[in-house]
């Protein structure tokens, strides 16, 4: 997965501020009265966020369709730490692949 | 076709084996690697540039050569850096499609053990134990992590590497003994245990007994004494290679065809050309200091304003030019710079052993030695007296010339070929080759899968 939750809350957001603004209007264009509209925008605003953010997490899990990075499939427990790469340096100077 | 479909390959992996031990002069004393000879192709693989176990294994599996995959040996310039490297860790090869890449593809299972390099461990179709670049065995050394817990109780323990730049000779020789004994009881338990359709195992052992052994062996190495404790050592290793061999193939089907490959030779290393201190006395290397004591090229105080050019150690010599453009302080201008390249080749090439014999060096351009050129590569690639001598980038010998290795006690050089031989249990013929090269590997094993067009 390489889309953090802070980003996905982040687009969350923006997405329904526009959508819920559209909304608003278009009740606005219906029913011409101001407190309605912006009811349904605030309610409809909260709603979709809850809704996209569970959706965008849901999908992230799904690997059908997404371009792999080519160290993906690595199966590294964690990150190679500075030390590691210290020893192994040691180990192959010692053995005398690089001096 | 359809029998290909079926088709299974083993494949023996024997680090720094040498073709003139096993087709000549041990070759009546192993009968099961002889039985494959006898009755299959055979012949002298050359190796890699340079001719070590990384890039070796990788252009072998791949079919690239160091430039395309990128990766020039068991270190990486790290950028424009002067003294910063990466280690070719597992992860240096990812964007280069290998044997077992393949084989998923067509969804055939591999098993992969200890082919260098394997650490981190990385997902296959199958299962895969890493080598000797494991920092240590504590850590998850296998895919699938169980794996490890499997294997050890299986082997007694599993051995990645031995402690092999020690005087201590009989504590390397009871250790590599140990390590290969424990491979070979975990090769067999996957063999009968796992599901697979290509196998690979390479055994690091040789390599180590080589280096820790040669000049007790080898009556052409200058410290050779007739008669010595160890002199059996080397041929006693390659006995008991044969007789595990023997086992191994005792459990694979007709179906199965076996090669048995190494990726370099082996041959005595008559010492160390200090590289950096020839570039120092030729004025090429500019240093505010010159050290005490020999120190490696990171701990040296280099006036890289007025430097042309530095070098690094190993099998091989790689020379960096300091270009303008390029690195920090570089000084070298474009216009400059093939003369320069011309002026190191014409110079290095004339140097002569610390007697006055002319030595056979070579020095490449990388852009001549590979089909294309990835990452850093080193301005120049150096074999000194045809790999007879080791390059020493350490400085403060005050010496051009090392009669040891500057890293530790070692006693043998890497050599231009390998082996390399097929055993198909269904079509037994005997041939011999020649000019084949380890790039040419993995097309022959691709074929024994029906996948020329992979």
């Amino acid at each position: 997965m390489n889309e953090s939750h802070k980003r996905s809350v982040i687009k969350s957001v923006s997405y329904r501020l526009i959508g819920s603004l559209a909304t608003m209007l278009i009740v606005f264009a219906f029913t011409r009265k101001f407190a309605l509209s912006l009811g349904v925008g605030i309610f409809e605003l909260l709603a979709k966020i809850a809704c996209f953010y569970i959706h965008e997490r849901i999908w992230s899990r799904i690997k059908w369709g997404k371009l792999e990075h080519p160290l993906e499939d690595l199966n590294i427990n964690k990150e190679l730490s500075e030390e590691d790469k210290e020893k192994v340096k040691s180990q192959l100077k010692n053995m005398g692949y690089m001096d | 076709m359809s029998d290909k479909k079926k088709k299974k390959v083993f494949v023996i992996g024997l680090d720094c084996a040498a073709p003139r031990l096993i087709f000549d002069d041990f070759k009546k004393l192993l009968p099961n690697i002889s039985m494959m000879i006898e009755h299959g192709v055979s012949c002298a693989m050359r190796s890699s540039d340079p001719p070590i176990t990384i890039p070796a294994w990788m252009s072998m599996c791949s079919g690239k050569d160091a430039g395309e995959m990128g990766v020039y040996g068991f270190r990486t310039r790290k950028g424009n850096s002067y003294t910063d490297f990466d280690i070719s860790f597992s992860h240096a090869f990812s964007g280069t499609n290998k044997i077992w890449d393949v084989l998923k593809q067509n969804n055939k299972k591999s098993i992969l053990v200890s082919v260098p390099p394997s650490f981190p461990p990385f997902e296959i179709n199958g299962s895969m134990i890493s080598g000797f670049l494991c920092p240590d065995q504590d850590r998850d050394y296998t895919y699938p992590s169980e794996l490890k817990q499997e294997i050890e109780k299986i082997g007694d323990g599993y051995d990645l590497d031995v402690v092999f730049r020690t005087e201590d000779r009989d504590a390397i020789k009871k250790a590599v003994w140990e390590m290969t004994e424990k491979r070979f009881k975990v090769i067999e338990y996957l063999i009968q245990n796992k599901e697979w359709a290509f196998f690979m195992f390479v055994e690091i052992g040789i390599d180590r007994i080589h280096h820790a052994f040669w000049k007790y062996f080898d009556k052409e190495h200058f410290l050779y004494e007739p008669g010595n404790t160890y002199e059996s050592v080397i041929l006693d290793y390659y006995k008991l290679l044969d007789e595990k061999i023997g086992r191994i193939l005792s459990l694979l089907d007709e179906d199965t065809t076996v090669f048995a490959v190494s990726d370099h030779g082996v041959k005595a290393m008559k010492g160390a050309f200090c590289l950096n201190e020839w570039l120092i006395e030729k004025g090429y290397l500019v240093l505010n200091s010159y050290p005490e004591k020999p120190v490696t090229l990171e701990k040296l105080d280099v006036d890289w304003s007025r430097s042309r050019a530095w070098g690094w150690g190993g099998y091989d010599g790689k020379i960096y030019i300091n270009k303008k453009g390029r690195e920090d302080h570089g000084l070298v201008k474009e216009n400059e710079y093939e003369a320069l390249r011309d002026q190191l080749i014409r110079e290095l090439t004339e140097e002569k052993d610390k007697d006055g014999n002319p030595w056979n060096t070579k020095i490449y351009r990388p852009e001549t030695l590979y089909r294309s050129l990835k990452g850093n590569p080193p301005d120049l690639i150096a074999y000194f007296d045809d790999l007879a001598y080791r390059s020493a980038g350490t400085v403060g010998h005050k010496s051009l010339y090392l009669d040891e290795n500057d890293t530790g006690p070692d006693d043998a050089m890497h050599d231009w070929n390998g082996i390399f031989i097929k055993y198909d249990p269904q079509h037994k013929e005997k041939q011999r080759l020649k000019g084949m090269c380890l790039l040419d590997f993995m097309p022959e094993v691709m074929k024994e899968f029906g996948l020329e067009e992979y």
